[in-house]
C-alpha cells in the first residue's frame, strides 16, 4: 500500500501541536487550512489511521439543520454513528424538532486526554530548551 | 403541447411579489393598481383568455410566472444515468398525457405523495415542466363554538433538460425530495435519485459560490473550526482585557501601557493556552458567529479576514447581478451546507435559475 508520507507527517505534526493547545476537538475542515499541501481527503485518511492508534477519537455531531434561520445548533456528539440516525431531537433554541438522517451528521475529531498530557510533558521540556511553540493557520480567506 | 402560458394557474400568479405583478400588468397594458390579490385576479384573468394568442404579450412575461421566490434542489439519476427519453417515459407512466391535457386534482382528494397534473415544454423539444400538486399540512380555522380543519395544497414546478441529466425541483427542501421521488416511481426506475451537492463542491466556502457567479458574499453564518476546552474564568476576563488594552493604546497612545497590559494578560495563561492563535482563542464558547455586511463582500471586511481562517461556513446570503431585458439587476440567494438548495430570496426569472444552475451545479465557465 502506498502511502502518502508527506500527508501523513503534515497531519501529524497538527495534530501533535494541537495535543498541547487548549484545543480538545477539532473539524477535519480544519486541517486543509493548517497546511495547504494536504487535501481534505488526504487529511481524513490520516487522521483515521491515527484514530487506531488512539491519539485521536472519531465522533459524529448532530446540528440541528434548521434552515431558513441557520440554526446549527449541535444537538448531539457521539462516536456510535447508528445510535443517532433516525433518532428525534428536538433543538434547545429554535425548537424545531428533527429525525436524523445522513445528511444531518458530520465527524468531528477530538483528541485523547492521555495523549494531551504526554504531549505537554513534552512540551515542557522543549520549551526549556528553545522557544515559543505556535500553532499557525494559514491566514488565505 | 402546451406552454408554459398553459400549465400556470392563479395559485402561481398570486405568489409573485407586487412588484412584478405591476410589472406584468404593464406588459400588458392593464390596470396596474390595487393590493397584489387584485393584481394576481387581473393577470390571471387575462392569461385565461389569452394565453393561446399567437403575439400574446403575456408570453413575455412567461420566464417570471414558474420562477419567483423560491427554493431550487437539482437531482441526478445514480450513476449519472442519461435522462434522454424520460419524456416518454413520463407520458407512458402517467394515465394521461400531461403535455397535451391537464388533470386539476381536487384539494380533498390530494394526499401528501406528490402527483403529477400538468406538462409544458420549454424553449426545445427536451426541455420541459412539469407541474405536481400535494397536501402540506392542514390549516385549523377556529371560529367561536368550533375548529374547522382545512387542507392546505401545494404546487411544485420540476424543470428538466435531458441532455444536462438534471432533475431540478423547485420547492422548499422538505418537499422536493419527495417530488423527485414521486418522479422516479412514475417512469419506474429503481435506480435512486441522487441529490447534487450545492456547498460541498466548493469545500462548504460560501465565497466561492459568490465567485462563480460574479456577486459578493453578504452574509455567512459560521462556527469555529476548533473547540478549546480549559479556559477558566480567569482566562476569559484575559482576553478581554486584551483586547481592551489595544482600544486604550489607540487612546492613551502608551506603547509602554499597552506591552504591560498585554503580557500582564497573557502572564495568566499557562505556557501552553497560548500556543494556539489569539483569533481562535477570542472564538473561545461560540458555537455560531454570524457576520453580515452592508459593504460589498464580507471577505473584505476586518472582523470576517481575521475570523475565516478559524471558522466553518454554514452557508450564508449571495448578492449578484444578472442582466434581464438588457437592465442589471440584483438577486439575492440563500445556500445552506445541509440544505443542498439554492433559495432564491429576491424573485427570480428562468435566465436567472439558468445562470445559477450553469455555473453552480453544472460548473460551467462561460
Amino acid at each position: 500500500m502506498v502511502s502518502d508520507w508527506a500527508a501523513k507527517r503534515k497531519v501529524n505534526e497538527f495534530v501533535d501541536l494541537l495535543a498541547v493547545t487548549p484545543v480538545k476537538q477539532f473539524y477535519p475542515t480544519s486541517v486543509p487550512k493548517y497546511s495547504e499541501s494536504l487535501t481534505l481527503e488526504s487529511a481524513f485518511e490520516q487522521l483515521i489511521e491515527l484514530c487506531k492508534s488512539g491519539e485521536i477519537h472519531l465522533l459524529w455531531e448532530v446540528k440541528c439543520p434548521g434552515e431558513s434561520n441557520f440554526c446549527i445548533r449541535t444537538l448531539d456528539k457521539v462516536s456510535d454513528y447508528q445510535s443517532i440516525i433516525d433518532h428525534n431531537y428536538r433543538c434547545d433554541v429554535c425548537g424545531k424538532e428533527t429525525c436524523v438522517t445522513n445528511d444531518d451528521v458530520f465527524p468531528l475529531f477530538e483528541i485523547d486526554e492521555g495523549y494531551r498530557h504526554f504531549m505537554r510533558e513534552e512540551f515542557k521540556k522543549k520549551t526549556n530548551q528553545t522557544g515559543r511553540v505556535r500553532l499557525k493557520i494559514k491566514s488565505r480567506v | 403541447m402546451h406552454e408554459i402560458g398553459d400549465i400556470v394557474f392563479l395559485n402561481d400568479i398570486s405568489k409573485l411579489p407586487k412588484e412584478t405583478l405591476q410589472d406584468i400588468c404593464t406588459d400588458l397594458t392593464i390596470d396596474t393598481s390595487g393590493t397584489s390579490a387584485d393584481l394576481a385576479n387581473r393577470v390571471w384573468e387575462y392569461v385565461q383568455k389569452n394565453r393561446r394568442k399567437q403575439d400574446s404579450p403575456i408570453k413575455a412575461s412567461f420566464n417570471k410566472l414558474l420562477a419567483g421566490k423560491t427554493s431550487v434542489s437539482w437531482f441526478e439519476l445514480e450513476n449519472e444515468t442519461s435522462l434522454v427519453g424520460l419524456k416518454e417515459k413520463i407520458i407512458k407512466g402517467s394515465k394521461f398525457n400531461p403535455f397535451t391535457d391537464i388533470k386539476l386534482p381536487q384539494t380533498h382528494e390530494l394526499t401528501t405523495e406528490p402527483v403529477l397534473f400538468a406538462a409544458a415544454n420549454g424553449e426545445k423539444e427536451n426541455q420541459y415542466f412539469l407541474r405536481y400538486a400535494y397536501r402540506n399540512g392542514v390549516r385549523r380555522h377556529t371560529d367561536f363554538t368550533e375548529v374547522n380543519f382545512v387542507p392546505r395544497s401545494d404546487v411544485a414546478t420540476v424543470f428538466i433538460d435531458e441532455e444536462s441529466g438534471l432533475i431540478e425541483v423547485r420547492t422548499d427542501a422538505k418537499n422536493s425530495q419527495k417530488v423527485a421521488s414521486s418522479l422516479a416511481k412514475l417512469v419506474q426506475q429503481q435506480i435512486t435519485l441522487e441529490q447534487k451537492k450545492v456547498l460541498a463542491p466548493f469545500g462548504n466556502k460560501v465565497g466561492l459560490i459568490a465567485d462563480r457567479l460574479k456577486g459578493e458574499m453578504i452574509d455567512t453564518t459560521s462556527t469555529p473550526e476548533l473547540i478549546l476546552d480549559d479556559l477558566e474564568e480567569e482566562h476569559t476576563k484575559s482576553i478581554i482585557e486584551i483586547l481592551n488594552a489595544l482600544n486604550t493604546f489607540f487612546d492613551e497612545d502608551d506603547e509602554t501601557e499597552l506591552v504591560n497590559r498585554l503580557r500582564q494578560a497573557s502572564d495568566i495563561f499557562g505556557e501552553h493556552l497560548l500556543t494556539v492563535p489569539f483569533t481562535a482563542l477570542i472564538l473561545y464558547g461560540m458555537e455560531k458567529v454570524g457576520m453580515r455586511t452592508t459593504v460589498g463582500d464580507l471577505r473584505n471586511q476586518p472582523l470576517y479576514v481575521n475570523l475565516a481562517p478559524h471558522l466553518q461556513n454554514q452557508g450564508g446570503f449571495i448578492k449578484f447581478d444578472f442582466p434581464i431585458s438588457g437592465v442589471e439587476r440584483s438577486f439575492t440567494i440563500r445556500v445552506g451546507k445541509t440544505t443542498n438548495s439554492v433559495s432564491f430570496t429576491t424573485p427570480a426569472t428562468e435566465e436567472v435559475i439558468k445562470f445559477v444552475r450553469e455555473r453552480i451545479i453544472l460548473n460551467q465557465t462561460s
